[in-house]
């Protein structure tokens, strides 16, 4: 990010006798702030909108091959669970362990 | 001896606030469960040879909580302890990502608790909960297993200009949290290395078995049950 702008205004606000001139920057933002007496300012510049939530997934996991039992519950539609007006339900039973 | 349990949902299936009646019954006998008004119910026959963890207890340790908190460092105060859910594969937060990870109604465990993270004066303080999503199974041999599968953040606050920082922070610190948490899962599995298990499935709250009812928060403990 270009950060020159904010060279340029530092100086300003310098000769102007602003103090408690602060710079914080992120990947995609830059924030300068600073005072004089009950005046305040901040300047402020991005090239996005931050998302105030992140999800991923792990890349390193088992291969699905080595797991013989999940938890779960067997036929659960969580499609007709949302549903709350609608009355449904599942039965069976439990899976039994491999044969050795 | 068995117990019939049965989980009346006041918010929806697996989520919130609940009942539970737990009945014991003889081998071989019967058992009934009346009553309970709720937004979704779930009735299980709990054989004797049932083994639940806590999961919400069994995590909230000081020596697992100092570990937690080396994940935030210096950027993020932890402001609750560790709390534990069931959900459905659908409901995770990346799960659009792949959804073909796993079956939609396999169900994850996750773990999460609430962070502050301080701003300077032009912005609102950020609050929100940093979470991850253990998968757990029995491989081959019918041993316990499980890894984390992934995480997730969210928070309300930071704004208007300081959510970029936030996010730099808690996308530094928080994948990097997977090999703690790993960490303390391979832990806690290794307690019951020594056991074959057939069935595993999650209770949620407590799992407690005590007979009669209790009230808890399917949003903040689930256990983990498996029969050998």
């Amino acid at each position: 990010m270009n950060t020159k702008l904010f060279e340029r205004v530092e100086a300003i606000l310098k000769e102007e006798h602003f103090t408690h001139i602060t710079k914080y920057s992120s990947t995609h933002s830059a924030t300068l702030s600073a005072d004089k007496g009950a005046e305040r300012l901040v300047l402020h510049v991005t090239d996005r909108d931050e998302m105030p939530q992140q999800a991923a997934a792990n890349q390193d996991v088992p291969a699905a091959s080595e797991i013989r039992v999940s938890a779960t519950l067997p036929g659960f539609r969580p499609e007709l669970a949302a549903q709350g007006a609608q009355r449904f339900g599942q039965g069976g039973a439990l899976r039994k362990p491999r044969r050795k | 001896m068995p117990t019939l349990s049965q989980y009346w949902f006041q918010n929806g299936f697996f989520q919130g606030p609940f009942d539970v009646w737990n009945q014991p019954y003889p081998d071989g006998g019967w058992a009934w469960i009346s009553g309970g008004s709720c937004a979704a119910t779930l009735a299980w026959n709990r054989p004797d040879s049932e083994q639940a963890i806590d999961v919400a207890s069994e995590l909230n340790t000081p020596g697992t909580l100092s570990q937690i908190d080396n994940i935030l460092g210096n950027s993020a105060n932890r402001t609750s302890g560790l709390m534990a859910a069931g959900v459905f594969w659908p409901n995770v937060p990346y799960y659009s990502q792949n959804p073909g990870a796993h079956n939609n109604s396999d169900m994850l465990i996750r773990v999460y608790f609430n962070f502050h993270i301080g701003t300077p004066w032009y912005c609102s303080d950020a609050n929100g909960d940093i979470d991850y999503y253990i998968f757990l199974y029995l491989d081959g041999s019918g041993h316990l297993q499980g890894y984390v599968d992934g995480w997730s953040y969210h928070y309300d606050g930071g704004g208007p200009f300081c959510t970029g920082s936030i996010n730099d922070a808690l996308n530094a610190g928080v994948p990097a949290g997977m090999s703690t948490v790993q960490t303390i899962l391979d832990q806690a599995l290794a307690l019951l290395s020594g056991s074959t298990f057939s069935t595993l499935y999650y209770l949620p709250g407590s799992g407690t078995k005590a007979p009669g009812d209790t009230s808890e928060n399917a949003d903040t403990d689930v256990a983990i049950a498996v029969l050998p």
